[in-house]
């Protein structure tokens, strides 16, 4: 088997590129995929309860790196059974204390038993950054329709391109459909104006992410919901479908009354 | 009456489009802000093309990019010390 390697990162900081790491790597196991996420924000590690993983870790990445353990003993497995593995990041070493060699090793290694590693990048464009765009292959940016984050997007494609990546792909967050629907937010065709760059996905901001998140169980798993919906999309797409970008619509009147009064609540499927 | 529907509908700038600007302008920026190695790479390669025709210090040389509204210019300076011969105009 030969996998491919895919970095998600995105420069700015909090823009949810944890939340859309895990929901990318369970979209696709939840496709049939064999699939590793590798946690790579070393000493502020989040991956683990994003996915609901927090008490089952023993092992690290770094552990892995400095060959205390092999790869396996430190891949957790997802709750849901699914093909879908995390190494998490440790949680009390230094940021530098791997190399882009040791990482993009440990992926071309992965490679060879798991269809999709997927890397979870630091924030910033430091040397955490820099190991882990070095070890992949694609990348997907995450930004979020406001102004700070969109010029960071930017200069994370230069910065990508200069590492050999020419086409990553991006995905906008949290879109408001209301407010882009008054002209108060930058909507998708500003941003591709602006960056020329392919959009992979548009994801609307939903309380659903909050709450999955809450719970441990990536939201892309309530496929009921908008955002799970666009993360089920946006893993179609990089498995090489066909799916036409669809922009988010604003919650009809019926719905806004329905969450309003908690009727759809626990619609988790867990499939 | 056509008056008073423009105005309506210009009284209120969408905040998207200011936006829109002022990311295009900081973006515009950020992409010329050329890395310290690649200025230093590029004064180099200045440098060594004019000294094919006279010959520079070494020291007190600069190259940078200037920013004046729209437009951007590669400003360089460059002390001189002599013309060589062969390039002279006597």
């Amino acid at each position: 088997m030969t996998g491919k390697t895919i970095v998600i990162t995105s420069g700015k900081g909090g823009v949810g590129k944890t939340t859309t790491t895990a929901n990318i790597g369970t979209g696709l196991a939840l496709r049939g995929h064999k699939v590793v996420i590798i946690d790579t924000d070393i000493g502020l590690r989040n991956l683990d309860v994003v996915m609901g993983l927090e008490n089952r870790i023993v092992f690290d990445l770094v552990d892995v790196i400095e060959e205390r353990c092999e790869p396996s003993k430190a891949m957790i497995r997802d709750k849901h059974k699914l093909d879908l593995f995390l190494i998490p990041a440790p949680q009390t070493r230094d940021k530098d204390c791997i190399s882009s060699e040791q990482l993009s090793e440990l992926c071309r290694q992965l490679e060879e038993d798991y269809e999709y590693i997927i890397i979870d990048c630091p924030a910033g464009i430091e040397t955490g950054f820099k190991n882990a765009i070095n070890a992949a292959e694609e990348a997907i940016i995450v930004t979020t329709p406001e102004v700070s984050a969109v010029r960071d997007a930017d200069r994370v494609i230069g910065l990508l391109d200069a590492a050999g990546i020419k086409q990553p792909r991006l995905i906008i967050n949290r879109i408001h459909p209301d407010l882009v629907a008054k002209g108060d937010m930058l909507d998708k065709d500003d941003i591709v104006d602006i960056l020329a760059i392919d959009i992979i996905g548009l994801v609307p901001i939903d309380d659903k992410v909050i709450t999955s998140t809450n719970q441990g169980v990536p939201v892309v798993h309530n496929k009921n919901s908008a955002s799970g919906a666009a993360f089920n999309r946006i893993a179609g797409r990089i498995d090489g479908e066909d799916i036409p970008i669809q922009e988010p619509q604003s919650a009809s009147f019926l719905k806004k009354i329905k969450a309003f009064v908690g009727i759809n609540k626990g619609e988790y499927s867990h499939a | 009456m056509l008056e008073l529907i423009k105005w309506a509908r210009t009284r209120k700038e969408f905040s998207k489009e200011t936006a829109r600007d002022r990311l295009k302008n900081a973006i515009a920026v950020d992409r010329f802000d050329l890395a310290p190695d690649i200025i230093n790479a590029l004064r180099i390669d200045i440098t060594n093309a004019v000294s094919r025709y006279m010959v520079i210090e070494e020291e007190d040389q600069q190259v940078r990019l200037t920013r004046e509204n729209d437009s951007m210019t590669l400003v360089t300076s460059i002390p001189v010390r002599e013309v060589h011969r062969w390039a002279n105009n006597n």
